[in-house]
């Protein structure tokens, strides 16, 4: 089997999860957006929550 | 079809536990929050305890999950998950990605005040670094290395007696103190009734207050006991050390070392720097030698060895004759340097480029390999460098930059699947079709302003680069380094599950076999052997502990012993290893 030959998974699922290039974009603006807007809503608090106790403090 | 890629190969993943409580002051300790994770884990999966000094428990799958801490009794920790030893990249990647899920639903249900959450990162916001480990099954030496390899276990076994001998006393010298306490305490608790603030410190509050940190010592006790063993291990540690360096891996660490210096920007994960710089790479601005235990006198290694030295003077103490597992030509090779990735085809280039330049390096296939003249120093220049634009000097006095090295080994993988006898593996086609396909696109790299870049979706760091740089100019650092941190967090509020459902993010794995793989181990591994056991006994009535090499099955004496070192350990073996008697239903087998 050659390398051109082999089957994308990535493609294959990329093409069946998704609609249009424009939904595509539209949809990522609002990701975008979702994260802009949350990475705002107390970011000390969340990276305190997130830090790792590993033992040696 | 050749045997390309099929090597034996396991991935670990630590991950950053975060509790949102009402009452953050008021949060457990982090082993509270495993024990809940894991009773969580007990009711979806098969589970029976590790057989090992390390709490943990083993799965059907074949694969663990630990607690894991530096300092257990100061309330630290993080969980570690284990996949179970697979065939391949592309099976590590599904049994990866079946433990993600796993342990994110697992979080998602365990019973804890307040909402419990897994951030699958390296790096979190205060510079504490945990992350991804791999581990490939590799040929330690050959010739005139493997014979000296073998003398020198020889000759350090005496040591490492001496160091067992050693251990013991000091474990004896506890039981002492533990006794001397209680004389001291005892007219304390006659008198006074007892005094809080003296047990805690006379006996911690794993025995004042009930099991809370998994280890039963004060903190301060703590502290000396791991200062005492270092100290005790420290001439073992040395002699193992030097042994390694002259014959362990070496021409595998020497071929290997360019790629890896410059596979961040294939598998890096990228990261904000305290500076508020973005680096290509989590975990490589924290390497800091190329060799090391990983950890023990304040290394951070590209190649781990703490493996052997946790071997020779820990699992062989347990049972010496796990001393003799040292001196098989094939071991684990363990890579420090690697970030955990949420991206599929980056966790997939990760782990099957790098297998397949092992099999090339083994093959004998590398000629003149690049040689670094600082690795070290390449590697963070390599990570400080988003535009992909540094180079690294070479011993022949040229230069060239990670996408250059990266094509190189490239084209020798490509001349070695070329050169064999045998039509390579799908997997191995797949590997090399994705790797240029990345590499295309990254040479040259000069991503589009305001839109997504080719590798959207595809690159960790280069997905993550992009939504820090959408927060816009005027967001703090504290803000931008939130989106670093929940880009790596396993639930539906995570930024990279966020991003999936917008169809831009590349996927290798179904949910099928995500399910199958949640269900059962890998084929022709010793987690084959692992599971089949775990499956069968677990819910029996005799105790069942696993741990890599073994599965016991009762206790005491009487304990049946399962020993996994010759199972599955052939590329082309059968599905289940012909050699184990298989046990009547419900029975324990007797000593394999």
């Amino acid at each position: 089997m050659s390398v051109e030959t082999i089957p994308n998974p990535a493609t294959q699922d990329q093409t069946e999860a998704t609609a249009t290039p424009v939904d595509q974009t539209a949809t990522l603006a609002k990701v975008v957006a979702r994260v802009r807007e949350d990475c705002r809503q107390a970011p000390a608090e969340y990276l305190k929550e997130a830090e790792v106790r590993h033992g040696g403090e | 079809m050749s045997n390309a890629c099929q090597r034996l190969v396991g991935l670990e993943t630590e991950y950053a536990i975060r509790l949102h409580s009402a009452d953050p002051s008021a949060a457990p300790p982090r082993f509270r929050l495993y024990e809940a994770l894991i009773a969580s884990l007990s009711r979806r999966v098969l589970a029976v305890p590790a057989k090992h000094f390390k709490e943990g428990v083993f799965t059907a799958t074949g694969g663990a999950v630990w607690f894991e801490a530096e300092r257990p009794a100061a309330g630290g920790g993080l969980i570690e998950g284990a996949t179970p030893e697979c065939r391949g990249p592309r099976e590590a990647l599904v049994y990866q990605r079946a433990q993600d899920r796993l342990l994110a639903e697992a979080a998602k249900s365990a019973a804890t005040d307040g909402d419990l959450v897994l951030i699958k990162n390296d790096r979190d916001a205060f510079g504490n670094v945990y992350g991804a480990q791999e581990n490939y099954e590799a040929t330690i030496a050959t010739g005139w290395q493997l014979v000296g390899w073998r003398i020198g276990l020889t000759l350090l076994f005496p040591l490492a007696v001496v160091t067992w001998i050693g251990m013991a006393l000091s474990i004896v010298l506890t039981f002492c103190y533990f006794a001397l306490a209680a004389l001291c305490y005892l007219p304390i608790q006659l008198l006074l009734g007892g005094k809080r603030s003296v047990a805690l410190l006379l006996f911690g509050s794993d025995l004042v207050e009930g099991r809370e940190h998994c280890i039963h010592v004060p903190v301060w006790l703590e502290a000396t006991l791991q200062f005492a063993t270092r100290l005790l291990t420290a001439p073992l540690a040395v002699a193992l050390y030097l042994l390694i360096q002259a014959a362990a891996f070496a021409r595998i660490r020497r071929q290997l070392l360019p790629f890896l210096v410059s596979r961040p920007i294939i598998g890096g994960a990228g990261m904000l720097d305290e500076e508020g710089h973005f680096r290509v790479s989590d975990k490589g601005p924290a390497i800091n030698c190329v060799t090391g235990f990983g950890g023990m006198v304040g290394d951070r290694p590209i190649f781990s060895m703490g493996h052997f030295f946790k071997a020779v003077y820990a699992d062989a103490w347990f049972a010496p004759r796990n001393y003799l597992t040292l001196y098989r030509q094939r071991q684990r090779l363990q890579i420090a340097l690697g970030d955990s990735n949420m991206c599929d085809v980056a966790e997939f280039l990760r782990v099957g480029t790098t297998a397949l330049v092992l099999d090339a390096i083994e093959a004998g296939a590398l000629v003149r390999p690049p040689r670094l003249t600082r690795p070290i120093r390449t590697l963070h220049q390599f990570c400080a460098d988003p535009s992909l634009t540094a180079t690294a000097k070479l011993h022949n006095r040229t230069a060239l930059s990670a996408v250059q090295l990266q094509r190189w080994y490239l084209e020798a993988c490509r001349d070695f699947l070329a050169a064999g006898d045998s039509e390579p593996s799908e997997v191995a086609c797949e590997v090399i079709r994705l790797w240029e396909q990345a590499l295309d696109q990254l040479d040259p790299w000069h991503p589009p302003a305001g839109s997504p870049p080719e590798l959207f979706g595809t690159l960790d760091w280069v997905t993550k680069k992009y939504l820090i740089d959408e927060a816009g100019p005027e967001a703090t650092w504290e803000e931008r380094k939130k989106i670093d941190i929940r880009y790596h967090e396993l639930s539906p509020e995570g930024y990279h599950q966020l991003l999936v459902p917008t169809g831009m993010t590349s996927i290798l794995v179904s949910a099928d076999e995500i399910e199958r793989a949640l269900r059962s181990a890998p084929a022709n591994s010793p987690a084959t052997t692992r599971g089949h056991y775990i499956r069968e006994f677990a819910r029996g009535d005799q105790p069942v502990r696993a741990n890599w090499q073994h599965v016991v099955i009762g206790h005491g004496w009487d304990a049946k012993v399962v020993r996994l070192a010759e199972h599955g350990r052939q590329p082309d073996a059968g599905a289940f290893p012909t050699s184990t008697r298989q046990p009547a239903p419900g029975r324990p087998p007797g000593r394999l």
